[in-house]
């Protein structure tokens, strides 16, 4: 089976844009550590207009104008809790609290060219809030993403 | 205990799809493994991807995964295993720094360091959707978050695809409880039902209303509202399903609370790791997914009942759309000519053969119907190119049970009709080219239910031949898949079942059952690269459709193509 991946020095014309940032956090202060530019797909933005009144967790891309140009619905990053399984396929998943919540994850978004700010959107991380509306947690300016080239 | 006790040997790509550009990558690391056990995590990442394709919906939309495995040793196999959760005390020096009981309480948690897994992955494979640790120890244990991990003990696998479905597909947990059914917790009675959560697979809202339920689709007018309540919210709700597995409705405790959060069936891997994904899980999954697929896969059929309408749709969209202007009372059949390609018979009396072209760029529009001339059958043609023209096969008009022959080539010219000689069938025949010949299968004749086979070099058919030991009421159908031609069709009359065998230019196979499917109809089949994909309306009562694949050598579980129905066979056709 397979053979080893060759990647190409940077996207051609046709070939999509996108960006990695990679975050770490401790308890909700959420801290970019890495960035890559990436010639990669990303598959199309979740609806825009659901973004209102939710709970849950997602990023958003938005313009100079705060006008959202695309967003990815995620499983919220910050595990307050994390799963504990059982051996026996039909036991019961429980959860567990983490004491010291840190962690790490990323994104992949899009390049766009109208993109200025980059918004992580969630319910608070305490596990008995999770149900409760998402807000800004974090914003960070798209405009000073450095990332090198593309594939470097 | 940590990078310093190993190092990154290398990355092989073990699922090739494509260019890793468009592709969902994963990228399996491993963990424990030492310098000479890099062979054993081969056989491992090669276990995993083949479990996942197995694992429904994956094998539906494999071909939008590509996968690598990234050979990292470590000084010492397995992984830390603390006395505190009852383990041995073993420490293991490994690269990402792996430990049991990672919460200090249930040893079956099992920890790596997710900072250095990122490290490895976005510089090893810097297109990865999706990071998962192998860590080489006997002991049960695996974890979620943004880096999925399991050990090699029994099932643990599966919770690496549970927390798949967290991580690549934002999916919510199914389970009722936070700490146990059992364990007396009181404050997780009733989801606090604040907002309406973002997962596709939760809700707390319009579980009375299949019109205002998230998932109301879903959900046939039979099927209770709220399906099931939870009678007393101080405990999970003991309750059986009062449905059938598979039923979708509205059941009460999900996301860790035993009220107030509904989930969309009984069970769903997303509570139970032995179990499958739930429909709407794995509708999520596979929207996901067929975003990154090279592979394009058209069902076209006629409507059910008197409606001989024809209809359209991408399996990747699970839509529908009326092809206005033309209509079947049998069915049609799809090629790949140029353009996508469709024939089929007229409607009521009309014996005539049509066919179109959807060559607009939007993928839905079809060409005004044009008639094949000269030609007639009463059940339907088949299609399939070869050596550079498009065939068509077909029983004659009502009375005739020959089979009959022409060729479309590239200027779009019928060439005469003519007679396969001294063959007959009372239903549609099937085509496909395999090892440069033309091959053809079909039912006998009126009270012939054997199954027949011959083939074409471009002058001349060969004499007709028995496959040994089949039979059938309807139409075979035909596809190839690596050096093998594979013939899927119904059982004989009175058996709704579904048969394979294959045929490698000498003997068939002996026949085996396409596992938990059936149809009244009969089936059709279209080979992807790697994998064949089978349509079918259901068993008398049900016209629904249903698809599935087949890898070469599993065949999965079936897929209901969402609010659609046919009568008569439906045709599928795999572009790539």
């Amino acid at each position: 089976m397979g053979n080893t991946p060759q990647y190409p020095s940077s996207p051609t014309q046709n070939e999509p844009r996108a960006i990695r940032l990679t975050f770490s956090y401790v308890g909700s202060q959420i801290e970019l550590t890495d960035t890559q530019r990436l010639a990669m797909f990303v598959p199309p933005s979740d609806s825009l207009e659901a973004a209102r009144d939710q709970s849950g967790f997602w990023v958003e891309v938005r313009d100079a104008d705060e006008q959202l140009l695309f967003r990815q619905v995620m499983h919220h990053p910050i595990e307050t809790t994390r799963e504990v399984f059982p051996a026996d396929p039909h036991g019961e998943i429980i959860r567990t609290p983490v004491a010291d919540p840190r962690g790490v994850f990323s994104i992949v978004i899009p390049d766009l060219t109208k993109a200025r700010i980059l918004a992580l959107v969630g319910s608070p991380s305490e596990a008995d809030r999770r149900s409760e509306a998402a807000r800004e947690m974090a914003r960070f300016d798209l405009t000073r993403i450095t990332g090198g080239d593309y594939d470097k | 205990m940590s990078t310093s006790d190993g190092r990154i040997i290398g990355t092989t790509q073990i699922l090739n799809n494509g260019s890793d550009i468009n592709r969902f990558n994963m990228a399996l690391l491993a963990e424990g493994y030492q310098a000479g056990q890099m062979a054993q995590f081969a056989t491992d990442a090669n276990n995993f991807v083949r479990r996942l394709s197995q694992t429904p919906p994956f094998h539906l939309a494999m071909n939008a995964i590509n996968v690598f495995r990234v050979d990292v040793t470590s000084t010492d196999s397995g992984a830390d295993d603390p006395v505190a959760c009852g383990g041995t005390g073993r420490t293991a020096r490994t690269y990402f720094d792996a430990t049991f009981c990672g919460d200090g309480v249930n040893q079956r948690l099992c920890n790596v360091n997710a900072a250095t897994a990122f490290a490895v992955a976005n510089a090893q494979v810097p297109r990865h959707r999706l990071i998962v640790v192998i860590v080489n120890s006997a002991i049960f244990g695996g974890a979620g978050g943004s880096v999925a991990v399991y050990s090699l003990q029994g099932n643990a696998v599966e919770t690496a695809i549970h927390e798949i479905g967290h991580t690549a597909f934002a999916l919510a947990d199914e389970y009722e409880t936070l700490r146990g059914c059992a364990s007396g917790e009181t404050d997780h009675n009733n989801d606090p039902a604040v907002k309406e959560p973002s997962q596709v697979n939760i809700t707390i809202t319009g579980t009375n209303n299949r019109s205002t339920l998230k998932w109301g689709r879903y959900v046939l007018p039979s099927t209770p509202l709220p399906t099931t309540k939870n009678a007393n919210c101080a405990v999970c709700d003991p309750q059986a399903s009062p449905v059938a597995t598979g039923v979708v409705g509205a059941f009460e405790g999900a996301n860790t609370y035993h009220c107030k959060a509904f989930r969309s069936e009984f069970d769903c891997k997303m509570r139970t790791l032995g179990t499958v994904f739930c429909r709407v899980c794995q509708d999520a999954i596979l929207r996901k997914l067929f975003p990154y697929s090279p592979l394009t896969f058209r069902f076209a059929w006629k409507g059910v009942g008197g409606d001989q309408g024809l209809y359209n749709g991408r399996g990747n969209d699970s839509d529908q759309r009326n092809i206005s202007g033309s209509g079947s009372s049998t069915g049609p059949a799809l090629a790949t000519f140029v353009q996508t390609f469709m024939a089929w018979k007229g409607i009521f009396n009309d014996q005539g053969i049509y066919y179109s072209r959807q060559r607009h760029i939007d993928g839905v529009t079809w060409d005004t119907q044009q008639r094949v001339p000269g030609v007639g059958t009463s059940t339907g043609p088949a299609l399939a190119v070869f050596q550079g023209k498009l065939y068509m096969a077909w029983k004659g008009i009502a009375g005739d049970q020959g089979i009959w022959f022409s060729s479309l080539d590239i200027t779009f010219s019928w060439a005469p009709q003519r007679p396969v000689p001294g063959v007959g069938t009372s239903t549609r025949p099937a085509l496909a080219a395999f090892q440069n010949r033309l091959y053809m299968v079909w039912k006998g004749i009126e009270g012939d239910q054997s199954i027949w086979f011959s083939s074409y070099d471009g002058a001349n058919w060969a004499p007709q031949a028995p496959v040994p030991n089949v039979g059938t009421s309807a139409s075979p159908s035909l596809a190839v898949l690596g050096n093998r031609l594979y013939m899927v069709w119904k059982g004989i009359e009175g058996d709704q079942s579904v048969w394979f065998t294959s045929f490698d230019g000498f003997t068939w196979a002996p026949q085996s059952p396409v596992p938990n499917v059936g149809t009244s109809t009969g089936v059709s089949l279209c080979a992807g690269p790697d994998r064949l994909f089978m349509v079918w309306s259901g068993i008398a009562g049900d016209p629904s459709l249903y698809y599935t694949a087949f890898d070469g050598s599993f065949w999965g579980p079936q897929h209901n193509y969402l609010d659609t129905g046919s009568s008569s066979v439906p045709a599928v056709l795999v572009t790539f």
